[in-house]
């Protein structure tokens, strides 16, 4: 009876706190600064509410949190131990900097690949040699026989069409030749432009600098939370909700600020520690994309260095296609 | 070059360049959307604008991944209808049943919970209804103390009487019909020395066994419990962590929710391990801290021999001891068969000899016969009874 008295009190009290933060702001349409306004006293006064109720949920909710964050740490370990010996310095695998060709790893290009060890180009490029050389070889063997074959037939021949046929086939062998001596050409023209496009987007990119700010107020939060469970995270939270009463939410503002994704991940990683749900469902999803663009881009560099050793195999396979 | 000529390189160009180039596509648009983001920023001021951020870099992400099929088909490589829409129905089918084995996942810690909850009541129960029949038996002032509203008559109380009744009755009957099973409360078993005394006995340690056995049943009770309490937290945790990481690693649902089950499986597997583990260590600690407590008082009343005034052998009897402790861990999993086994660590080794030859048929402990002679010899010099070691 008590229990459900309770859940009902909680319930009442966010559906109020909803009404008068919603009443007593208003939502603008566009991002200009003359349509923003500064925090009122109602906005700290409904930061106060949120606080509380972030304290009750904390005290509630922390455990389920943290054993969540725990479990996604495990997740976040797992991805920095695989990655970090070939990231070039330790770093963490971040979509910006795997889309950008910072990470050696991931860059497939096999004809002129990354001098540095984490770069499994580098590190299979005898191997990817031999195997393109061999299949070289093999494709120039196919072109060998496949003009002796053309030649006899179109010698031996005496059917009108059948001497255009093998006329045009003959022609078409000269193409696979050529197209034979310029594949290697044509890839590393493909993996240059791809390579320019990349550059060009990340400097045209260098100057809008997105910036996430990791507060102290999370990171002794967190902390506090790993030492003394929910306790220390609610206490810390309660005293950070006051210090932006007084200073307009400044309080909770102040910390290192890291550029980028890897600014973003950290930032909600850091605040699920501290007990945050939000931060906690935020940070799950971008380690979850990352993970994917991971793989994906595992996926490019092994289909990459795939398809560029079987390319000789592939014309001559087209020459043998055409009915020698 | 006609395609018609080189259909196979030319297939295998545009799986190239959209191999290549797709690196190109999520780097222009990455480009654009870290732009858009930094003149949200910019013009945000000093609003708190994070979560906006964070929101559009998600869908961002989300883009990016989605990239890879929109770049196949603007180079013409599609999948064959047949396949896509055969596909489609299976990603739906694995999405749905993901889903439901997530839902029963995340709840099933509170079912186990509630039914260990029922099974540690219905033992209790059972427990001290046969401690009360026994204690009304064997242990009257034991019982009267618990219910003083259902007295049972004691020594004291059936002496009395028998005192009473020869005073008013003459002694006729020589205070033998009543007084005789004065000490048992109960009249049932006749006097000391007789036939009905050793069935007395007998039925005593019957009962005691079947109380120790419950007690055994409590506290495996009482574990899978604690387990189930850790575990309500911990599959809920786990549910939220893999639905995070699985809405973020795939575009559509179905198969998000088919990611995220994958990766609830194993850390529903090492969720369980250790709180299961914790539960058993919990249990055994506190077992061993009632056994230290109840074993102390034996001492003191003078019960049980002690092995802890000579230093030399009580390094021997540690040893011992650690080898019994050995068994003890192994069997956590299995969760603590007899409580009266338990063995204390790193403190003075406090073993009666019942507990000894109980713990070692238990346990079927290998290899320690050595130290087993060392307790036999212990024993004798405390002046114990070494009969049954």
């Amino acid at each position: 009876m008590k229990k459900k008295l309770f859940k009902k009190l909680i319930y009442i009290t966010f559906i109020c706190f909803v009404i008068i933060f919603v009443s007593t702001n208003s939502v603008f349409a566009e991002l200009n600064p003359e349509n923003m306004h500064d925090n009122t006293i109602m906005d700290r006064i409904s930061g106060i509410i949120s606080t509380i109720l972030g304290i009750g949920m904390g005290a509630l909710g922390a455990p389920l949190i943290s054993l969540a964050f725990m479990l996604l740490m495990v997740i976040f370990s797992i991805m920095y131990f695989l990655f970090s010996p070939v990231s070039g310095g330790g770093a963490f695998p971040f979509p910006d900097q795997i889309i950008f060709n910072k990470l050696a790893f991931f860059d497939p290009n096999f004809l002129n690949p990354p001098a540095v060890d984490e770069s499994p180009v580098h590190i299979l490029q005898g191997v990817i040699s031999n195997m393109y050389y061999s299949f070289y070889l093999v494709a120039a063997a196919i072109f060998l026989i496949a003009i002796m074959v053309i030649s006899i037939k179109l010698a031996i021949s005496t059917i009108a069409s059948d001497k255009a046929q093998y006329k045009k086939a003959l022609t078409n062998w000269a193409f696979g030749l050529l197209l034979l001596f310029i594949l290697p050409f044509l890839m590393a023209g493909i993996f240059k432009l791809n390579e320019t496009i990349v550059n060009g987007a990340y400097k045209a990119m260098g100057s809008a600098d997105v910036k996430f700010t990791i507060s102290l107020a999370s990171i002794i939060g967190a902390g506090a939370g790993a030492v003394t469970g929910g306790v220390g995270t609610s206490i810390v939270k309660a005293v950070t909700g006051v210090l932006d009463f007084f200073t307009g939410g400044a309080a909770s503002e102040v910390g290192p600020d890291i550029p980028g994704y890897g600014g973003m991940i950290l930032k909600y990683m850091v605040d699920a520690a501290g007990g945050d749900l939000v931060g906690l469902i935020i940070s799950g999803i971008l380690l979850g994309q990352t993970a994917a663009l991971i793989f994906q881009y595992t996926k490019r560099l092994f289909y990459c260095i795939v398809l560029g050793m079987i390319a000789p195999l592939i014309i001559a396979a087209d020459i043998i296609k055409q009915g020698v | 070059m006609n395609k018609g000529n080189f259909p196979l390189f030319s297939n295998w160009l545009k799986q190239f360049v959209s191999t290549v180039f797709l690196q190109s596509f999520h780097a222009v648009f990455l480009m654009f959307t870290m732009i858009m983001l930094s003149q949200i920023q910019g013009k945000s001021g000093s609003m708190k604008i994070d979560g906006v951020l964070a929101v559009v870099a998600i869908a961002c992400a989300m883009a990016l991944i989605k990239f890879e099929k929109m770049i196949k088909k603007l180079f013409g490589i599609e999948d064959s209808p047949v396949g896509n829409t055969a596909g489609a129905g299976a990603k739906m089918f694995m999405g749905a049943k993901s889903a439901i084995d997530l839902g029963k996942t995340a709840t099933s810690g509170f079912k186990k919970s509630r039914d260990a909850n029922k099974n540690l009541k219905d033992i209790q129960d059972k427990r001290r209804s046969k401690q009360d029949s026994y204690d009304r038996l064997f242990n009257p002032e034991e019982y009267n103390k618990r219910n003083p509203n259902k007295k049972v008559p004691t020594a004291a109380s059936a002496r009395a009487e028998s005192i009473y009744n020869s005073a008013t009755s003459g002694g006729t009957q020589g205070g033998g019909g009543v007084g005789q099973t004065a000490g048992q409360g109960g009249g049932e078993y006749g006097t000391p020395g007789s036939r009905s005394d050793f069935n007395r006995m007998l039925e005593q340690e019957r009962r005691k066994e079947e109380l120790d056995d419950l007690e055994g049943q409590e506290i495996k009770a009482r574990k899978a419990k604690r387990a189930a309490g850790i575990d309500k937290y911990l599959n809920a945790a786990g549910t939220l962590a893999s639905v995070s990481v699985g809405l973020g690693a795939a575009d559509e649902l179905s198969e998000s929710l088919t990611i995220s089950n994958l990766i609830n499986k194993p850390l529903d597997v090492i969720t369980d391990k250790y709180s299961n583990g914790v539960a058993g260590r919990e249990i055994y600690n506190e077992s061993k801290e009632k056994y230290i407590k109840e074993n102390d008082a034996l001492i003191a009343s003078g019960k049980a021999p002690k092995f802890v005034d000579d230093d030399g052998n009580r390094n021997e009897v540690e040893r011992a001891s650690k080898v019994l402790e050995k068994s003890i861990t192994s069997s956590i999993k299995d969760g603590l068969k007899d409580y009266g086994s338990t063995v204390v660590k790193n403190s003075p080794i406090k073993m009666t000899v019942d507990q000894v030859t109980k713990f070692q048929i238990n346990h079927e402990v290998k290899g320690n016969k050595k130290d087993l002679e060392k307790i036999r010899e212990l024993q004798k010099r405390q002046g114990g009874n070494v009969e049954n070691i």
